[in-house]
């Protein structure tokens, strides 16, 4: 593996963790599940980046 | 050795009694809940992937003509698809089941472009976790 391969597999991994604890804690009651309205913020924030990418 | 099997056992239980607590939980969560906690996932997972793959892109710009051609359009179609699911069926009646079959072929189809892009399968994999 190269250095930059091995930097994207520890994010990888630190990405994985964070996902699998948010959906964790998400269901046992430690964080709350978004709302339909919070998914909607979500979903435009990643639309903005997708419409930049393809107008850049 | 007997301490060691102690130990191990010990873990063991608190691994189970962790998981029967887990299934509990999601048991007890409504229909409505369980779907906002897959398309929460989903939509997250989307986020980091278009993240990497730009990152990915960024750093091989021999990629950049398909990132623009096919996998960006592939993002922006699983995007639009998951706010039309949250508009039109997430408000009303979602389920879990229908949340998993209309928006796990979404993130599969955005997996396989990356993975042919030449994005490593591992790093995805470790990103998507058991979503497949």
């Amino acid at each position: 593996m190269t250095p930059v391969e091995i930097i994207a597999a520890i994010n990888a991994a630190i990405t994985l963790s964070k996902n699998l604890y948010t959906l964790y804690a998400q269901v046992m009651g430690d964080q709350p599940i978004p709302t339909w309205d919070e998914l909607v913020v979500q979903n435009a924030k990643l639309q903005a980046k997708i419409d930049a990418e393809k107008e850049g | 050795m007997y301490k060691k099997s102690i130990v191990i056992g010990i873990c063991l239980l608190f691994v189970l009694a962790s998981c029967a607590t887990f299934q509990d939980k999601w048991n007890g969560l409504q229909q409505n809940e369980k779907a906002r906690v897959i398309v929460g996932g989903v939509q997250k997972e989307l986020n980091d992937l278009f993240d990497i793959g730009k990152a990915y892109v960024d750093a091989n710009p021999d990629k950049k003509e398909m990132w623009k051609g096919q996998v960006v359009p592939a993002f922006d179609t699983a995007n639009k698809t998951i706010a039309a699911y949250i508009v039109f069926i997430g408000k009303g009646e979602a389920t879990p089941e229908g949340a998993v079959n209309t928006l796990f072929p979404l993130l599969k189809s955005v997996v396989n472009l990356l993975a042919s892009m030449g994005l490593d399968m591992q790093t995805i994999e470790n990103i998507i976790g058991g979503v497949e």
